[in-house]
């Protein structure tokens, strides 16, 4: 970058952690009208770095599709703030915000559903330029040209999405979310629903498009293995609140929190030594409408004490990233 | 040798003429013994599920099934339907995926497991009820008799699972049918499915048929595998055997496949085609189109040995070529 754009020193770090989607403070209630208001996001800070991936992981419950609903402007937000390179998403109905939102995609898990099943693969993948009145001709070569960077060709121009199998039908989709031209992809379980050998094909296609369209990704998955293999960081959200965030060789690698560890240590792995014994999470998550006290993971804690009732913990930094736990030194001595 | 609990032998499964005769599964061979969890992986159309659907002769009527299915001495496939449902339930127990859609939302828990328990014995309500307890208590409910009245809906997934459990329990099952059990649930709670399973089975002596597509988690919980392919069974082997040295090009693509969380970063691949669609099924070989070894031989139809302890189909499986690709494999993983 410095090679193409002369800049001062201060400016050279600054393009070093070029931040493309900051997310400050975010809360997101739900409320019914006979139900107790649901917290189900509290005050979550995050930012992406633009070319990166950031991968939020965590039960289900945990906020983890209320967050990326929120950025992609389809659930609500109580407060906080959405930078998208700089444009605030988060104020409501505000057009300004409509405008910054065109650089947001989402890939929903169910291809099938996410696909008009009346139309053919070429008309699904321009509906994000719909509005542009282009011809047809001019549309059908959009979409073989976003066929082919999805990995699928010509052929399957015409073919609706019952004649596809399911990762293909997922190609589509993606090709659909580029043809937006957008900046942020949120990927929302997009993988979770392949078969196992599908599914590392399409992360080796999303990979590759990352480069090649200059993409930034939010990955939300409980498939820890897609996390493995595509996450530059990892923020890990329990009941609403992040409690570990860092890069991803750090929090899946080396994870410090004591719910980050239990939750990475319970996926199943071929390694000799992680096959027995892991240490079990006791519990489940709890109900978002009364959170617990304190720290929200407590009741579930091995390693919870009185102070962890009280007083609710903050993201302090710790071996290269944030973990938000009282006991963070102690439990280190602790072998996993 | 120990008489094996559950012998499926031959099994072959088409669509009725009528409905154009396509092959679904085709001479799927394996057995259970006693206390053993048998992991049965494939993705999706392999024929996992049918295989289980029809062990418990619950397959829709399009289809039609020839082979045998020993159970207990008699061969389920030819039993009368009214031997079966006494079966059903009682002898071999079933657990589906989503455990919230097999309970009946409108009914207690404690309804369901009654009416489950006394339909196998002549209990009464309050001994049946006792029962209930019992078995809600070993499936690891926490205060299982305030528990009978709540409805499904108070009960998170995994709560759920543990019913079916339960309930799939209820009739004094020696073998179990786990069909893809904690697929719909978080990896957590799946740790606690996949652990009570393996006490039951190891406490109670019950045989497991777990079905799934995730070969990390089969192994970290079954003792023999069986993969499963476009309708057939490509390989079969100790869980230790199967994954240290996989024989077949397709169990190492999938043992390529499970997640590595000590490397980050580095892509992995999967695969490359599309399963076939079953009945759609490629002559010989059926793996051969997506296979990286694939040569000249392998358009003829492929045989294995799925009975023994240790048996693949794939006449290059232990050939230099065979070897070399599982050296790859090998690599990629370790």
């Amino acid at each position: 970058m410095n090679a193409r754009m002369p800049m001062p020193d201060h400016a050279a770090t600054h393009a070093a952690t070029d931040t493309l989607l900051d997310v400050k403070q975010l809360s997101v209630i739900y409320r019914g009208l006979t139900r107790t208001p649901v917290q189900a996001v509290a005050g979550v800070s995050f930012s992406i770095a633009r070319g990166s991936t950031l991968a939020l992981i965590g039960e289900s419950g945990s906020g983890k599709s209320t967050i990326a609903r929120a950025i992609a402007g389809l659930g609500p937000v109580e407060s906080g703030s959405i930078r998208l390179d700089g444009a605030e998403l988060a104020g409501k109905g505000d057009r300004a915000a409509e405008a910054g939102r065109h650089g947001v995609q989402i890939v929903f898990q169910d291809p099938t559903s996410a696909l008009n099943p009346r139309w053919p693969v070429w008309q699904s993948i321009v509906e994000p330029r719909l509005r542009e009145r282009l011809k047809r001709a001019v549309q059908r070569d959009i979409a073989a040209d976003y066929l082919g960077r999805v990995g699928l060709n010509a052929r399957h121009m015409d073919r609706l999405p019952q004649q596809l199998s399911g990762g293909q039908r997922q190609r589509v989709t993606i090709a659909r979310a580029l043809v937006a031209r957008p900046k942020l992809i949120i990927l929302d379980e997009a993988v979770s629903a392949l078969d196992v050998s599908v599914r590392n094909e399409v992360l080796l296609l999303l990979d590759r498009l990352k480069e090649s369209e200059q993409l930034t990704y939010l990955l939300i998955s409980h498939d820890m293995g897609a996390v493995a293999q595509l996450a530059t960081s990892v923020a890990v959200l329990y009941l609403g609140r992040l409690v570990e965030l860092g890069p991803a060789t750090r929090v899946i690698g080396q994870p410090s929190h004591p719910y980050s560890r239990a939750l990475i240590e319970a996926v199943p792995s071929l390694q000799a030594g992680a096959r027995k014994d892991a240490p079990k999470l006791s519990g489940e998550i709890g109900d978002p409408a009364h959170p617990p006290s304190g720290c929200r993971f407590h009741p579930r804690c091995p390693f919870a004490i009185d102070r962890c009732s009280n007083e609710v913990p903050v993201l302090t930094p710790h071996r290269g990233g944030e973990s938000a736990c009282h006991r963070t030194q102690e439990i280190e001595a602790v072998p996993s | 040798m120990i008489t094996p609990v559950l012998s499926v032998e031959n099994l072959c499964l088409k669509l009725t003429a009528d409905r154009g005769g396509a092959p679904l599964l085709s001479g799927v061979s394996f057995e259970i013994r006693s206390g053993e969890i048998f992991g049965l992986v494939g993705e999706s159309g392999s024929g996992k599920t049918l295989t289980a659907l029809a062990a418990m002769r619950l397959l829709p009527p399009a289809i039609e099934a020839t082979g045998r299915v020993m159970f207990d001495g008699a061969d389920l496939l030819s039993l009368p339907e009214r031997d079966m449902r006494k079966l059903r339930g009682s002898r071999i127990g079933m657990v589906f995926q989503e455990p919230v859609a097999a309970l009946n939302p409108t009914f207690t828990i404690g309804a369901q497991l009654v009416s489950a328990i006394r339909a196998h014995h002549q209990f009464s309500r309050g001994r049946a009820r006792d029962r209930a307890v019992e078995l809600l208590d070993m499936v690891g409910i926490p205060e299982p008799r305030a528990r009978l009245g709540f409805y499904p809906h108070q009960f998170s997934g995994g709560m759920c699972q543990r019913v079916m459990i339960a309930m799939a329990l209820a009739g004094g099952a020696r073998l179990l049918l786990a069909d893809e059990p904690t697929t719909s649930l978080d990896v957590t709670t799946q740790d606690e499915i996949v652990r009570l399973l393996e006490k039951l089975s190891r406490e109670h002596g019950i045989a497991v048929l777990f079905i799934s597509h995730d070969l990390g988690l089969v192994a970290r919980l079954c003792h023999r595998i069986a993969v499963a392919y476009a309708g057939e069974l490509v390989e079969v082997g100790t869980a230790d055997a199967l994954l240290q040295a996989p024989l077949h090009p397709y169990t190492q693509g999938l043992v390529r496949c499970v997640p590595d969380l000590t490397q980050i970063g580095v892509l992995r691949g999967g695969i490359p085609g599309t399963p076939p669609m079953p009945g759609n099924w490629p002559a010989g070989c059926r793996f051969q189109p997506r296979c990286t070894i694939a040569a000249d031989g392998c358009e003829r139809l492929q045989s294995i040995a799925s009975t023994t302890d240790r048996a693949v189909r794939c006449w290059r499986a232990g050939s230099d070529a065979g070897s070399e690709a599982a050296a790859v494999a090998e690599r990629v993983t370790s």
